[in-house]
Order: C-alpha cells, then sequence, then structure tokens
C-alpha cells in the first residue's frame, strides 16, 4: 500500500488580471479620493454611477463612451456621446443599441459584429471595431468593446479614427 | 407618508443635496412636494426605491428609469384589481400607493389614471366601469372624511354640473374637492338644480371662490344658478373646471382651471388666499344667449 500522492504543481493563471480602474459613467473622471470611490454616485459631476472596466477598456481623456446592458439596451451615456449621437441620456435610455451605433462596413455583411462583440464582452479581452453613428455615413469611430460593471454590462469606448 | 428634507433624503442615498436638486432638474426624478415654508419634502418610498435601484443600475438615468417603474407598478395592481372586480385588493393598492407618496399624488399618479384605463378598456357606460367609479368615488370620500379639518375661513363653492356618479367627471370633482380641502380651504359642493334656498347658504359661507364642474348641465341652468350665487355674496371669480375648453371662456369671462386636481386645487389656494377680486368677477356672466348682470346691484337676467 503505497501513501505516495501526486505533487501539487504551480501552473499558469488562466484568468487575465489586468488593472481594473473606477471611473464616473457620465464625466468619465476617476474618483477624486477613495471615500468617493466606494460612493455609487459620482461626487464630481454627479450624474453618473461610479463603474470599473479593465485598464485597457476604460475612457482616456477626451474619448466618449456608452454603457450596455445585458439586454443590448443602452443604460449610460458619458457627456461626450450624447453630443456624438446627438441625444440625452434620459431620452436614449432602454432604447437598442442598434438605434444608435452599427459597424461601419455593415453593408458587407457583417452587422452583428457589433452585437457579438457586446454579448462576449464579459468572457474575453476587449474587441476593437470600426463603428458609425445609426444612418450615418462618413462617420467613424474606432469602438473599444469589454465588459464593466457591477452590475454587469458592457463599454463602448469611442475615439477617432 | 414619511417625507425627508433634503439633507435627509440626500444622506440615504449618500450624495449631496445639491446632487439631488441635479437629478431634479434633469430627469424630473424624484419629485418633491414642498411644506409649507416652500422647502423640498421627499417621500421615503421613492427615495428608497431610487437608493435600490442606484445599486443594480448602471447609470443614474436607468437606475430612475427603474425606480419610476416600481413606483408605476401601482397603477398596475390597481387597474389589474379592479378589472378583476376585487375591490379590496384596489384598497390595498391604495394603500400601497400611500406608502410611497402623498394623498393628492396618490390620487394624481395612481387612482385617475387607473380609473382612465378602466374607461378606455370597457367604456365608460359599462357596468366594470360603474363598479371602479362608486369604488373610487367612495375612496375619495373615506379620503376626505380623513383629511385634517378646514383652518382657513375662505370657502369655495363648488357648482356641481357633472352628470350621475359614473360621469368621469364627478370622479374629477370628488378629486378635487380632496385636494382643496387638504389645502385648508373649506369647500361645499351644490348641484346645479337646487336653486331655492340657494341665496341662504351661500350668505352663511361667504365663499370666495366660485368653481363650476362638469360639462353635463346645459349652459342657462349654469348660468341661473351662478346668477343667484352673485346675487347673495356679490362679484365672485367664477372658475370652470373639467367645462370643456382650456383657456379663457368666450361667453362667460371664466377663466379655465387646470385639468389636474393638485395643480387646479393651488390656483384656487392662491385666488383665495390673495383674496383679490378675479377681473372676471366684474365682467357679465353670458351664456350663450343669456346675459346674467354680476353686480349684486343689478341683479337682472336679460334673455
Amino acid at each position: 500500500m503505497s501513501f505516495a500522492r501526486p505533487a501539487l504543481r504551480l501552473v499558469p493563471d488562466p484568468i487575465d488580471h489586468t488593472p481594473q480602474v473606477r471611473f464616473c459613467g457620465h464625466c468619465g473622471q476617476s474618483p477624486p479620493t477613495s471615500k468617493a470611490a466606494r460612493s455609487r454616485v459620482c461626487a464630481l459631476c454627479g450624474l453618473g454611477v461610479v463603474i470599473t472596466a479593465g485598464e485597457d477598456l476604460a475612457p482616456r481623456r477626451g474619448e466618449s463612451f456608452i454603457i450596455i446592458d445585458p439586454q443590448l439596451k443602452l443604460c449610460g451615456l458619458s457627456r461626450g456621446a450624447e453630443r456624438v449621437l446627438e441625444v440625452d441620456e434620459p431620452d436614449a435610455v432602454d432604447r437598442h443599441i442598434c438605434d444608435f451605433l452599427e459597424p461601419a462596413d455593415a453593408e458587407a455583411g457583417q452587422g452583428d459584429e457589433l452585437l457579438q462583440s457586446i454579448i462576449v464582452a464579459g468572457f474575453s479581452a476587449p474587441r476593437t471595431m470600426v463603428v458609425r453613428p445609426a444612418g450615418e455615413y462618413g462617420v467613424r469611430y474606432a469602438a473599444r468593446v469589454g465588459a464593466c460593471g457591477p452590475p454587469a454590462g458592457a463599454l463602448i469606448v469611442l475615439s477617432t479614427v | 407618508m414619511r417625507t425627508l428634507k433634503t439633507s435627509e433624503a440626500a444622506a440615504v442615498l449618500n450624495v449631496s443635496p445639491n446632487t439631488l436638486r441635479a437629478w431634479e432638474r434633469r430627469f424630473g426624478y424624484p419629485k418633491p412636494q414642498r411644506s409649507p415654508g416652500k422647502h423640498r419634502l421627499y417621500t421615503h418610498g421613492e427615495i428608497a426605491a431610487l437608493r435600490d435601484a442606484l445599486q443594480e443600475g448602471l447609470s443614474i438615468s436607468s437606475a430612475i428609469s427603474r425606480a419610476r417603474e416600481s413606483v408605476a407598478a401601482d397603477t398596475h395592481v390597481l387597474v389589474g384589481a379592479l378589472a378583476a372586480f376585487e375591490l379590496e385588493r384596489a384598497d390595498a393598492a391604495m394603500e400601497g400607493a400611500l406608502a410611497l407618496r402623498s394623498v393628492e399624488r396618490s390620487v394624481e399618479e395612481v387612482l385617475l389614471p387607473s380609473m382612465e384605463e378602466i374607461g378606455d378598456r370597457h367604456g365608460t357606460d359599462s357596468a366594470p366601469w360603474a363598479l371602479a367609479a362608486r369604488w373610487a368615488c367612495e375612496w375619495l370620500g373615506r379620503a376626505q372624511r380623513l383629511s385634517p379639518p378646514p383652518e382657513r375661513r375662505p370657502t369655495v363653492l363648488m357648482g356641481d354640473a357633472t352628470g350621475d356618479q359614473l360621469d368621469p367627471d364627478a370622479l374629477a370633482l370628488r378629486a378635487l374637492e380632496l385636494c382643496v380641502r387638504r389645502t385648508g380651504l373649506r369647500t361645499i359642493t351644490l348641484p346645479m338644480n337646487g336653486l331655492a334656498g340657494l341665496g341662504d347658504v351661500v350668505s352663511s359661507y361667504e365663499p370666495r371662490v366660485v368653481v363650476i364642474a362638469g360639462g353635463e348641465e346645459q349652459d342657462d341652468d349654469v348660468a341661473r344658478w351662478a346668477y343667484r350665487v352673485r346675487a347673495s355674496a356679490g362679484a365672485l371669480p367664477v372658475m370652470l373646471f373639467r367645462r370643456g375648453g382650456t383657456g379663457r371662456s368666450r361667453t362667460t369671462g371664466a377663466r379655465h382651471l387646470a385639468g389636474s386636481p393638485t395643480l387646479a386645487a393651488r390656483q384656487l389656494l392662491d385666488l383665495a388666499d390673495g383674496g383679490v377680486r378675479h377681473p372676471a368677477a366684474e365682467e357679465p356672466l353670458e351664456f350663450d344667449d343669456i346675459a346674467v348682470a354680476s353686480t349684486s346691484r343689478r341683479p337682472r337676467l336679460t334673455a
């Protein structure tokens, strides 16, 4: 009878540990203090909820962004995105993302690419694609699509191509 | 119903009072009432619903949308109860509504919209409407009995020009009576067809404003009633409530009150408190082909 047992070994961590950053879902600013970071509502503008996203996805200064819920409905717009899409956040909430954005190459038969990116946002690294405001031609944005929260949602960060 | 001052509501939500006021401007929510000193008073239920929604929302807009939905749920519950003829459940739905809102807002945001929904679904000449309308009138009557006694002397005289109890305008009139009573004013409601002894009643109460509510009575009947009132009480401002049109009446010179009972009650309070003679008071009352002189010195009905 043997008391030998398999040796424990270190294995690579399958989870990507990208540093997380907290920012306001409306003004995009980071909470100024640790106390403000624990608050649910942005202490700077008061018009957004403080959410978390990976450092590689989170909006940088001047970038516009959109927050989508798991039902693919829009639930938050940054101040810049309100200007880009010409809509106020209260009027846009609960409308489908396709009412506002579509892939720039939608005519090429890849119209679902944006939706696919949002759906898999929680399970993969941020994806990059080119989008345009729905029904508008000649305006294109590079979009980073990834997960944000809590609660679970998707973040689309727009920057000029 | 528990209410919170701005600082208390802000503390519950862990935001600054300025943020709360910014939400009110941008989103129209939470919607505070005003204290007698004109300070904001938030209902605890609305603030609690918003606090919970903020934990589950990805933005202020979506949290407010969620909180609004949870507050609007009372209307669905009441419509469901009335459509199923379950009046006890309807009472419970109004109790639930009162936990989140003032009496006035419960009437305005839950009871009246629910009744409108029942009217749209079944028609106002149907048995389901009759059942619901009787229940609603009883509920408003109960709420009126529970209102604090009037603390101000000015009285608002309401001329009931509505049809029977099933007339939707009759329900609106009951709601207006309740809202006026809750502002602290005294109200008396008299039917248009009771002319005998009207002068004695009017002299006894000395009303400061007259409201003619409803569109069922003919203009000449209304004119006769208004003439008797003015003959006893002198020139009084005459306001119209739910009597067609919205601006200044072409024939009567009387002004229309807002369709919302709460707003109409506030307008009446301003009129009664101001104590100033309404410009319309000095003008002759004319209902189509009948002109009624408005001063007590010349009480003459001309055809």
